[in-house]
């Protein structure tokens, strides 16, 4: 088996003559021997026909590098190419995406209780926990490539297992949190049919890691030592169909109609398929969610005529909230690092604003009353800025341009508000002395 | 291995249609190939060194990109730092430099990756990513002259897997 920096040799006859490209060592520290590097190589190569002389003819390790470049919204079109592909795209890239994989759970809307109690910056902190990908396990498997591990284990981060300490919670035991444990918790059940609870994010998509009717062996969350187990083929192969799915349909409906957006009533179509698929018409329980399901919200600004209403309508609720919340992360993950970076730099920018303007008011409330003896009328009559989403991804079009607008003003103005801060503190030091500050000064003024 | 101070300023490259073209080594070295046949040959070497794989039109093409790329870091060797994040993104001057026609572009990739210049090679798989991502299985094997090797019944198996993985 080859190793990064000792690459397999697939052809013995050239190794002497010229040292074997990067290319190819890239691919041998999967897991193949070089009988399944001939093999595949070989079946891609064989589907290669040389009917067409004027084109020149791609080797097959190069095509296979061009597959981990096909975004993943595009790659299961692939499978239908030749053998060659699928096995590819069936083992080393699936296998490729996992260092690239993050299971995101999601514990709950703002509103719920306890959530409701959280500040909206501790909310921000707590109501998503991230896991990324840590390893393989090979128990029971003898021999064989690295992707035929069944499970792949994900790490939960320490810091939101730190914060939910903070916030007065245990890792495992009884506390105010065990509800949003058990949202996570896949063995327990949804507490509407279509809640989101884990999604998965690779490259630029997200969506849900786990529904509908997902066996909980599929899905195991081990809080105490911070793990998550999956069967990770099937959950890849599942997000890609969706993916997919999606994708066809934002091609499909180019030029529909919408009840919310493009984007959004494409991401609710392909969910509802997904959660009407599984369920049995002739199964009474199946039969009410089935029901629940044709009395959402018509997508692409077709007319409602009906609506469940309460208990009933929880499939709804549940849907706008994973909407919600899959949007933001999917808005986040087809950003640029760098569009990211600028946009919470705005909002810390814009705390650091929103402080400043906070001290100055508090400043000229002093020096009202020590001038009137009580505060009058407010230093910000108007124009002092409202609370907003503490992450800024939330945040509208229009919201970001009003507040890169009045950030800059801001700037621009330091210098005089400077002054003016000075000019209050002095006012308000010379205010503050004393009537008898004078009395000792031996003076006959 | 030669130093600078004693290797030759420039290297001679014959390409398979017998043209020389005389090239900066520095240029030239981005070639992991040339690199290491030129460390073999040693420093003072004025050999013109024979590219077998490559015509004139499509060397020439290749060094005008390791010219503009003749200061950027040398590839990494760990695997591992790409696979966390596989960028498809391609910057401006390289995506105007692979603006050619198809039998260009597949030219460039042969001989970046005969010449082992692995930066050159992705910057050309990306182009081909990009440019057949959203094609039909069939146009894709026309690109690529793949022919299907799958049963009717075997690519009706595949199309309903890609559209629920359920039973998988």
């Amino acid at each position: 088996m080859g190793t990064p920096k000792r690459p397999t040799v697939l052809d013995d006859d050239d190794d002497n003559e010229t040292p074997r490209p990067k290319t190819l060592a890239r691919h041998f520290d999967l897991g193949f021997d070089a009988n399944d590097i001939l093999a595949l190589l070989s079946a891609i190569e064989a589907s290669q026909a040389c009917s067409s002389p004027q084109l020149s003819h791609i080797p097959a390790e190069v095509l296979l590098n061009i597959l981990d470049y096909i975004p993943v919204a595009y790659i299961l079109p692939f499978r239908l190419v030749c053998r060659g592909f699928r096995d590819a795209i069936d083992t080393r890239v699936l296998y490729s995406y996992l260092p690239r994989t993050r299971l995101i759970g999601y514990v709950g809307p703002k509103y719920k209780h306890p959530l409701s109690q959280l500040s909206p910056r501790e909310y921000q902190a707590f109501h998503l926990v991230s896991a990324d990908f840590e390893r393989l396990s090979y128990d029971g498997i003898q021999k064989g490539a690295k992707w035929d591990a069944t499970y792949a284990f994900f790490r939960i981060e320490e810091r939101w297992f730190e914060l939910l300490e903070e916030l007065g919670g245990l890792r495992v035991g009884t506390s105010k949190w065990d509800g949003q444990l058990c949202r996570l918790d896949l063995d327990e059940a949804p507490e509407h049919y279509g809640t989101l609870r884990w999604a998965v994010r690779l490259d630029q998509a997200v969506n849900d890691a786990a529904f509908p009717n997902l066996p909980s062996a599929s899905f195991e969350i081990d809080f105490g030592n911070g793990m998550i187990r999956v069967l990770w083929k099937r959950m890849l192969l599942r997000f890609l169909t969706e993916e997919y799915a999606i994708r066809m349909k934002l091609e499909e409906k180019q030029h529909s109609q919408y009840t919310f957006s493009h984007h959004e009533d494409c991401l609710r179509a392909v969910r509802r398929d997904r959660l009407r698929r599984p369920l049995n018409p002739d199964d009474k329980d199946d039969r009410m969610l089935i029901w629940g399901l044709k009395c959402l919200r018509p997508l692409f600004g077709q007319r409602r005529y009906d609506r469940a209403s309460s208990p009933w309508d929880g499939i709804e609720d549940a849907e706008d909230d994973a909407a919600k919340v899959l949007l933001l992360l999917r808005k986040e993950a087809a950003m640029s690092p760098k569009e990211c970076e600028y946009l919470q730099q705005l909002a810390k920018n814009r705390d650091a604003m929103v402080k400043q303007m906070s001290e100055n008011q508090d400043l000229f409330n002093k020096w009202q009353s020590k001038l009137y003896s009580f505060p009058r009328s407010p230093y910000w009559e108007s124009g002092f800025p409202t609370e907003l989403d503490p992450n800024p991804l939330a945040w509208s079009d229009e919201t970001r341009a009003a507040e890169e607008e009045r950030l800059g003003r801001w700037a621009s103005q330091q210098k005089t508000v400077e002054q003016f801060t000075k000019l209050l503190q002095g006012s308000i030091g010379l205010m503050e002395v004393p009537v008898d500050a004078f009395d000792d000064i031996d003076s006959d003024i | 291995m030669a130093t600078s101070t004693e290797a030759p300023k420039t290297v001679t490259l014959t390409t398979s249609d017998n043209a020389d073209i005389q090239v900066e080594r520095e240029v030239a070295e981005r070639s992991i190939l040339i690199k290491n046949l030129l460390e073999d040959l040693g420093g003072d070497s004025n050999e013109a060194i024979p590219i077998p794989n490559v015509n004139e039109a499509v060397m020439k093409k290749v060094l005008e990109w390791c010219e503009q790329h003749r200061k950027d870091p040398p590839a990494s060797q760990d695997d591992d730092s790409d696979s966390r994040k596989k960028s498809t993104d391609i910057d401006e001057w390289d995506q105007k430099f692979m603006q050619v026609d198809q039998e260009m572009l597949f030219e460039i990739i042969l001989a970046a990756n005969y010449l082992d210049i692995k930066a050159l090679l992705d910057v050309g798989c990306k182009t081909v990513a990009n440019m057949i991502k959203g094609k039909s299985p069939d146009e894709i094997r026309k690109t690529f002259n793949i022919q299907n090797d799958f049963t009717p019944e075997e690519e009706d198996q595949i199309r309903r897997e890609n559209e629920w993985a359920e039973d998988r």
